[in-house]
This record gives C-alpha cells, structure tokens and sequence, in this order.
C-alpha cells in the first residue's frame, strides 16, 4: 500500500513542474528569455521593436528633425500633447493621412507615441506610416506621461489641418489659435530671429535645470540612466543637431549636458525594417 | 441547485480563469516581463523568473482543477495566486502606479480602471474560496 502523498509535497511538486515546464519551454523558444532581467537586452528588445528612449526622443525633439505624432484620440490630444506633434489616430487613418502627409513626408525622423506601457496604438501607428512609404519611425513608449513627468514642452488644444508640426527651422511655427504652449521654462528666452536654433524651445539642458521632473530628477538624462539608448546605433550629437542652441554658460554644467552618444541612428533602413 | 453542483461549479470556473489567463501569457513573455516590471514590487533578478513561471503554474493548477487531480493543492495555489495578484494591484493602486494602458483614456481617469481590477480580483479571490469551502466541506472530493 503506497503511503500518501502529503499536501506540502503534492504543492511542492506542482511547483516544480511549473518551474520545469517554463525553463524548458523558455529555451526552446528562439527568442527566449534571460532567466535574470537584463536591462541592456530589454533595451535592445525594445529598440528591435522600433522603440525610443525619452532621452532619445527629447534630443531628437531638440534638433527639430523629428515630427511627433500623437496617436490618442483627438479629445486626448486636446487635453495635452507634446509641443508640436501632430494628431493622427491610427483608427482614423485613411481619414487623416492625407492631410498631413506633406508634413511627414518633410522630417526626417516620426516619433509616434500614446499613454501607457502597454498602449500599442503608438505601434500601429508607426506600422501604417510605414506602409505609406516613411522611413525612420520610432515609437516613444508610454510617451505622453513620460515626457509630461520629464517637464518637456507640451501644448494644448486641437489640431487643425493647416497647423505646423513641431519644426524649430520654421520661423514662427505657429501652433494654432487655440493651442497653449507650456514649456516649463525659467530663464528668458533668446531672440529667436538670429538664431538657426528652436525658435520655440530651450535647450534640453537648459530646460531640465529650472524645471526638475516631478518624480525623475534633471540627471535621469544622463547616459547612464537611460539605457534605451545603448543599444541602438550611435552617432554623435552634433549628427542631430547641426543647428544647435546658442552656447550660454549654464548649458556647460556636465550633469545635465547631453550624452555624446546617446542619440540613435536615423538610419533609415535600419529604422523601418526594425519597426 | 444542490451543494456538489456549486463545489463543481465554483471549481470549473476557478479553472476557466486561469485557463483564459495563462495562454496569452505563455506566448508572449516579453509583455508579460514588461507587466510584471510595471508593478514595480518584484527586484530585477526576479522578474524574468516569475513572469516565465507563473503562467505554467496558472496551467497547470487551471488543469489539475478541471481533472479533479490533487485538488486541494491545486486550490491551495490558486487562491495564493490570486490573493498575491489582488495585492499587486492594490499596491499599485495606493502608490499611484497607472497599470491601465491608457489608450482610450486620459490619466486622470486611470483610476476607475485599477478599480475595476481590483474589484475584478476580489470576485476572482471570492471564487477561489468559495471553491475551498465547498472542498473542504467535502462537497467535491477528489
């Protein structure tokens, strides 16, 4: 007569199976995962995916080279988006496309974003931009909350057909008549007419300084602290911005300054096929 | 309705929640990492593990539940599961994490959707209990 098996053992059992069953099925499959999180291959995953850092993003934002483009819905959009984006809801896309599509076709990077870790209209977004023939999209993750908690310049207000998307080389660039600009910034602002810089904004650096995120401090943009940026392929900043900000005194303090390397490749054929 | 039909009943329910819950899981690892990351209770080196294991053991309960196989065990785990999964999100809830996807909402109105979880999670817990009950009872034996 077999002895029972008493309760503890049978959990335990069951435990190790589950934990069997998982390795086992974890490195049969091609992509499988580390057993211990690693933050530079999730940084990798995610830049496979066609993703972009904040700190990527911002710098991109900065240059002026990249158009963003707000997937929310347009009521959304309304309550508040990144300075300068565009609205395009991925549901509405054979709709609006064709309106904007002068605009996208000028920039040389689209970074598209939504709200939430796990919103994937920012995704879909970039697919059918990409379908449409652009190149060099990227999606900025959780991208309105990250770039509201980092103090980035938002706007609000709805969009109009005619607006300008976010394009510091365009003179005035005007928003529309119903859009508030909300750059969190201190310091007085230069004279925009003799500088090839953002007309709209600070430099990055600068912008951090006198307005600290509410949960992230100015330094999370040190390269360090950013690793969605390591993996992704480098070129200097200069690459990004070749009409850079007027040098002032403040923008020199290294902890703010922005990494060399940390901005990504806008590689177009890299870029699409990873998206 | 008699009692072996609610034990039977509160049993097979418990295990179609875990059988809904588990495939997605299984197949797609890397969002489930990034949901598990997101609660942010879990340290790094744990992560990957417990989001690589969990769904098997969702499976495999859900399984012994619906073949009646070992089933206080069974049970056992799936309530733990569960009060650990209720915890996670009030936690959340309380530290202000946002775990909605936000696609079709603005932050301010995350909230009602972590309430909806969490009151999502105390019918599931109230399920796996009610489950318990019947079985220790003995309304629904191996």
């Amino acid at each position: 007569m077999k002895p029972p098996i008493s309760f503890g053992i049978k959990t335990a059992i069951i435990l190790a199976i589950s934990v069997g069953l998982a390795l086992a099925f974890n490195a049969t499959r091609p992509d499988r995962l580390p057993l211990v999180h690693d933050p530079d291959s999730a940084a990798q995953a995610a830049a496979q995916r066609g993703e972009i850092s904040i700190t990527d993003a911002a710098l991109l934002f900065e240059s002026g080279k990249a158009v963003f483009v707000d997937a929310r819905e347009a009521g959304e959009y309304a309550l508040g988006h990144i300075e300068g984006a565009l609205s395009l809801d991925p549901i509405l896309f054979g709709q609006e496309f064709p309106a904007l599509r002068e605009h996208l076709e000028g920039a040389k990077a689209i970074v598209t974003y939504c709200d939430g870790e796990f919103c994937e209209l920012s995704h879909e977004l970039a697919q059918q931009l990409l379908g449409m023939g652009l190149q060099d999209v990227r999606v900025l993750r959780n991208g309105w909350t990250l770039w509201r908690d980092q103090g980035l310049p938002t706007a609000t207000g709805s969009q109009t057909t005619e607006k300008t998307p976010h394009a510091p080389q365009v003179e005035e660039a005007p928003m529309n008549a119903s859009s508030e600009e909300t750059p969190l910034e201190t310091e007085p602002r230069e004279p925009a007419s003799e500088q090839p810089a953002p007309a709209q904004t600070e430099p990055l650096d600068q912008q951090l300084q006198p307005a600290p995120p509410k949960e992230a401090p100015a330094d999370s943009f040190a390269p360090e602290s950013a690793p969605l940026g390591q993996p992704l392929e480098t070129a200097p900043q200069e690459a990004l911005s070749p009409n850079p900000a007027p040098p002032e005194p403040e923008a020199e303090t290294p902890s703010a300054e922005p990494a060399p390397q940390a901005p990504p490749s806008l590689d177009p054929e890299t870029l699409g096929e990873k998206s | 309705m008699n009692a072996a039909s609610l034990a039977r009943g509160s049993r097979l329910a418990l295990a179609l929640v875990f059988l809904a819950a588990a495939p997605q899981k299984i197949m797609a690892p890397a969002e489930f990492v990034a949901s598990v990351a997101s609660y942010l209770i879990l340290p790094d080196v744990l992560i990957n593990f417990t989001a690589l294991t969990l769904p098997w053991l969702e499976m495999i309960v859900a399984f012994l539940l619906v073949c009646r196989v070992w089933t206080g065990p069974a049970l056992f785990l799936a309530n733990a599961m569960l009060v650990v999964f209720l915890g996670a999100v009030v936690s959340a809830y309380v530290r202000g994490i946002d775990l909605n996807c936000g696609c079709f909402s603005s932050a301010p109105a995350a909230s009602d959707d972590m309430v909806f979880y969490i009151v999502r999670d105390v019918i599931f817990v109230a399920l796996g209990l009610t489950a318990a009950w019947f079985y220790r009872r003995g309304h629904d034996a191996d």
